[in-house]
């Protein structure tokens, strides 16, 4: 090894100005595309309630979380509730599995979409994704498709009622699960319930709240 | 010409997957479909294309002893930019498929290799070339693989089902045993290529890049 004289403050000043001119670059770009980017995530959550609720004028969300689950209560121009959307977590295979559901004002279930999840694709994923196969015939005879695309794990919860059973079959419920994906169905199937009973339980706070 | 020499021997002679086998975590990890292949190419593209440009003009300036850390400020700002540029104007879609994977370019071998290996010693030109190249190469392996992987797991490519009626998911491709299965299998096909095409021409074939040209970290206390 070479006694070679290494000039430190030399090098940490080049680092620094590096460092310097990049977190500079990044702040410049994180202001450009800051309000876009906000406004992104506002367009998917309205997207998704859009899906979950029936045609509405306006949108009301509740701040306080009622037994876990947050509230959004959609009013119609004489500001008559026609749907509220709830949005309820639980941990799943890998990760927070995270609902909306739609919910009429009577308190039966409208809609069940599951809007972030990180399940093994393929497995859980098959509870969670409402998703459209596409095959080769049509790409030559395309058809429209109107609506959610269906998904029975998660269209089962639309027949639910007071005296559903909230868990699994697996569990002694009457929740259908996927064989091999129990534990994903059992987070849905949580999450789902969480907002069905905190809405009958409190559908009158929940209604004030929007007025 | 030999601006183009560099920017063709990422495609097949240097593919960075399949030959100099470099980025193996990015490719193991996303190939699952044709898609995430070409979203995670392309994205590496862009950085690749950018990062190299970059060092190779600050190439003369940098003090070697503290280049490695210069380098992935570098790479990771340019990662950071993408992300964000992505987040904000690509196709939602797109970025909720790929959004996961972005930050992973930053550790990518490729990129950093490609900027100690190349960039750092040849001219803005030469490693713009470079680095598209790569790029492309880089993207081409993860089509093929995650087309592969896709279309034996379920029998469609980029998500559209090309076989109608298959319903149940051959479920080992799309996981990560899958993945190192068919790349085995693409790498053994590639040396089989390259072997043969070898003894043809009456020579030995040694697989190239894959000495000290790819990693100069032994050099790391010289200057």
């Amino acid at each position: 090894m070479s006694e070679q004289k290494i000039n430190i403050p030399k090098l940490g000043i080049f680092l620094g100005v590096v460092a310097a001119v990049a977190s500079g670059l990044l702040a410049a770009v994180n202001v450009q595309t800051k309000p876009q980017i906000e406004k992104n995530a506002a367009l998917k959550k309205e997207e998704a309630m859009n899906q979950v609720l029936p045609p509405f004028k306006k949108l009301v969300s509740l701040e306080k979380a009622i037994d876990g689950a947050t509230f959004s209560v959609a009013l119609d121009e004489n500001n008559v509730p026609v749907g509220i959307a709830g949005v309820a977590e639980q941990e799943g295979f890998s990760g927070p599995v995270e609902v909306m559901v739609g919910l009429n004002p009577d308190g039966t279930i409208r809609k069940v979409l599951v809007t972030k999840q990180t399940e093994t694709p393929g497995l859980g994923t098959v509870i969670t994704d409402r998703k459209i196969q596409k095959t080769i015939n049509d790409l030559f005879h395309p058809t429209e498709l109107v609506g959610l695309p269906p998904n029975q794990y998660l269209d089962q919860y639309e027949t639910a009622t007071s005296e559903t059973t909230w868990t699994v079959t697996k569990d002694g419920g009457d929740i259908d699960a996927k064989t091999g994906a129990t534990i994903t169905s059992r987070a849905v199937c949580a999450a789902v319930s969480k907002v069905y009973k905190a809405y009958n339980g409190h559908s009158d706070e929940i209604l004030k709240g929007a007025e | 010409m030999s601006v183009m020499k560099e920017f063709t021997k990422g495609l097949w002679r240097e593919n960075p997957v399949l030959v100099l086998l470099l980025g193996m975590c990015p490719t193991l990890g996303v190939t699952s479909s044709a898609t995430n292949g070409l979203g995670m190419g392309v994205a590496t593209l862009c950085v690749l294309m950018c990062s190299n440009m970059v060092i190779s003009l600050m190439r003369n300036i940098v003090p070697k002893k503290i280049r490695i850390p210069v380098y992935i400020v570098v790479i990771a700002t340019f990662v950071t930019i993408v992300d964000m540029l992505m987040q904000a104007y690509a196709p939602r879609a797109l970025y909720d498929a790929l959004g996961l994977f972005i930050p992973l370019i930053v550790v990518n071998c490729i990129v950093l290799g490609r900027a100690e290996a190349f960039a750092s010693k040849n001219g803005i030109l030469k490693s713009f070339a470079d680095g598209i190249g790569m790029g492309l190469g880089f993207t081409l392996a993860l089509v093929v693989l995650g087309g592969t992987r896709e279309f034996i797991a379920s029998g469609s490519l980029f998500q559209i089902k090309m076989i109608p009626g298959w319903d149940v998911d051959f479920m080992l491709l799309t996981s990560a045993p899958g993945a190192f299965i068919v790349l085995g299998v693409f790498l053994a096909g590639m040396n089989a290529l390259n072997i043969r095409k070898a003894k043809k021409e009456g020579k030995i074939y040694t697989p190239p890049g894959l000495d000290c040209r790819q990693c100069n970290i032994c050099d790391m206390g010289k200057d």
